[in-house]
C-alpha cells in the first residue's frame, strides 16, 4: 500500500522538521512548505493527503490558504488540520478560534502541542 | 563547487547581542546569567555557549531585544563578581538559512560567504533544521546579499524577491512575540544523536573562510555536522564548537592539520546531542533558564549549548547522557524521546 502523503505549512523550520520527524516514524511521506504561497504551490505540484496548517507565516496565512482550498472544487476534499497559537492562549495575536472555525478547517489544534495530540490527529483522518 | 538549494531564510530585526567571558569552571556563567534574564522576564533569542579549556575559558553569548540589553549586561555584571567579563553589541541581526540536514556545507558556504564580504560574524548557532547568524544591523542587506551569493532558494528568485516578502514578515514578528508561561514548558520532542566527537576550534576573522573550505571538504566526506556553535572569546578571535561522528575522526584530523596546521585543536571524543524540540524559544522568556537550570541541579557539565530558532541544543559527555535525558524529562513536557 502507497505511503499517505502529509504536508506541512509552517514558516518555523525547527517545527517542520520536527512534525515531519514525527510523522515519517509513522511512516507517512511528508512534504514540507515554509510560507502559504509555498504551501499552495506545493499543492498544486503534488496532491496531499492531508494538510498540517500553520496560520500565522509570511506571504500568505493559513487561513487565507484554509479558505482558498476549500472553495475551490479540486482541493476542497482535502483534510487540512490548522495548527496555531491563537488568541485565547496567546493574548498579544488577533487570531482566534473562531477564525480558525470558520475556515472549514476538519481539525484545529492550538499551540503549543503535545506531539502525541498532532499524530494523533493526524492517523484520525486515515484510520 | 554548485549552489546548495535552501528553502529559506529567516530575519530577527532590532535585537543586541550580550558577551560574558568567566575562567573555566566557573559555574556562574551557565546558571546565572539564564537565571538572572529568566527573573526579570528578558526574553533570549539567541544563545551560544561553549566551555573551551582551562585557558581560553567558556563564553556566553545571548540576544535580547535591543532596548533591553544595557539593563541586561548591567544585571550579569553585577551578579558576575571580579572574574567575568562582560560586554554589550548593539544593533545586531539574526539570520537563519534552513534546512541545514546537518549538511557541513551549509555553515561552510555561510562562513565562506560572509568572508568573502567581509561582513563580522558576532555568533553562530545550530538548530535542528538551521544555522543562524548574528551580524551586525548595518550589515544586515549585505548577509543577505551573501547568502543569495552561496545557496539557491527556488522560492526567491533574487535578494529583492526575498525582501518583499519578508515585509510582510517583519510585522508578523512584531506581534507573535508571545506572553504566554507555561508551569512545565511544552516541547515537541527530544531527540539524541549518539556517538559524537566535540571539536573546538578558535580562528581570527580572517582565518573563516578557510573554516568555510575545511567544512566544505568535509561535506565532500558525506560527515553529517549535527552541532555547531561560534562565539567571539576575543576582539579578533571567534572559537568555534562543532560535532561530528566519532567515524570520521581521523579524516577530521587530517583535514583540520591540512587547513589549520599551526592552529592547536581540542579534541574531545565520546559526547553525545540532544536536540530539545519546539519549546518555542524566542518567543518567551525562561526557556534557556529551565534547560540550564536542569542540568546544573542534575549535576551535569554542558560542553557547549546553542539555542537558534525554536529549539535548545546541548552537547554532553556520553557518560551523562542517560542522566540528562531523565533530567530533561522530568522539566519538559514532551510525549516520548528519539534516538537518532
Amino acid at each position: 500500500m502507497s505511503k499517505k502523503y502529509v504536508l506541512i505549512v509552517d514558516d518555523d523550520p525547527d517545527l517542520v522538521e520536527t512534525v515531519a520527524m514525527m510523522l515519517e516514524d509513522k511512516n507517512y511521506e511528508v512534504g514540507k512548505a515554509y510560507d502559504g504561497v509555498e504551501g499552495e504551490e506545493s499543492i498544486k505540484e503534488r496532491r496531499p493527503d492531508l494538510v498540517v496548517l500553520d496560520v500565522m507565516m509570511p506571504r500568505k496565512d493559513g487561513y487565507k490558504l484554509c479558505a482558498e482550498l476549500k472553495a475551490d472544487s479540486e482541493t476542497c476534499d482535502i483534510p487540512v488540520i490548522l495548527l496555531t497559537a491563537v488568541a485565547e492562549a496567546v493574548p498579544t495575536t488577533t487570531y482566534t478560534h473562531a477564525q480558525g472555525m470558520a475556515t472549514e478547517a476538519e481539525d484545529y489544534i492550538p499551540k503549543p502541542v503535545d506531539s502525541k495530540t498532532l499524530v494523533e490527529a493526524v492517523e484520525r483522518f486515515f484510520n | 563547487m554548485t549552489q546548495i538549494k535552501l528553502r529559506g531564510l529567516n530575519l530577527l530585526e532590532g535585537g543586541a547581542q550580550v558577551l560574558s567571558f568567566y575562567p573555566y569552571g566557573d559555574n556562574f556563567l551557565a546558571s546565572n546569567v539564564c537565571c538572572l534574564m529568566a527573573l526579570n522576564k528578558i526574553n533570549i533569542t539567541f544563545l551560544a555557549y561553549v566551555l573551551a579549556d582551562e585557558n581560553t575559558g567558556c563564553g556566553i553569548i545571548l540576544c535580547t531585544e535591543g532596548s533591553v540589553a544595557r539593563a541586561s549586561a548591567f544585571l550579569i555584571e553585577a551578579h558576575s563578581g571580579r572574574t567575568g567579563k562582560v560586554t554589550v553589541q548593539e544593533d545586531v541581526v539574526t539570520i537563519s538559512a534552513f534546512p541545514h540536514n546537518q549538511r557541513p556545507q551549509v555553515t561552510g558556504g555561510l562562513l565562506e560567504t560572509l568572508a568573502k564580504k567581509e561582513i563580522a560574524l558576532l555568533g553562530l548557532a545550530s538548530s535542528p533544521s538551521a544555522v543562524s547568524s548574528v551580524v551586525l544591523s548595518t550589515d544586515k542587506k549585505a548577509a543577505i546579499d551573501a547568502c543569495f551569493n552561496a545557496f539557491e532558494f527556488p522560492a526567491y528568485h533574487s535578494p529583492s524577491d526575498w525582501h518583499a516578502a519578508y515585509e510582510g514578515k517583519k510585522h508578523l514578528l512584531q506581534k507573535i512575540i508571545a506572553s504566554y508561561q507555561e508551569k512545565v514548558v511544552t516541547i515537541y520532542d527530544i531527540v539524541q544523536q549518539l556517538n559524537l566527537d566535540l571539536w573546538n576550534i578558535m580562528l581570527s576573522a580572517a582565518r573563516l573562510e578557510d573554516l568555510g573550505a575545511f567544512l566544505l571538504d568535509l561535506e565532500c566526506q558525506g560527515a553529517k555536522m549535527p552541532f555547531v556553535v561560534a562565539l567571539p572569546f576575543s576582539e579578533n578571535n571567534l572559537c568555534f564548537s562543532f560535532c561530528f561522528p566519532k567515524t570520521h575522526a581521523t579524516e577530521i584530523g587530517h583535514l583540520l592539520s591540512r587547513h589549520f596546521s599551526t592552529t592547536p585543536v581540542s579534541h574531545h571524543p565520546g559526547v553525545a546531542a540532544l536536540f530539545i524540540h519546539g519549546p518555542h524559544f524566542g518567543d518567551r522568556y525562561g526557556i534557556a533558564h529551565t534547560l540550564v537550570s536542569t542540568l546544573e541541579n542534575a549535576g551535569i557539565t554542558p560542553l557547549a549549548m546553542g539555542c537558534a530558532v525554536s529549539s535548545l541544543s546541548v552537547v554532553v559527555n556520553d557518560e551523562d547522557l542517560a542522566k540528562t535525558v531523565r533530567a530533561l524529562d522530568s522539566n519538559f513536557q514532551k510525549s516520548s524521546t528519539k534516538r537518532a
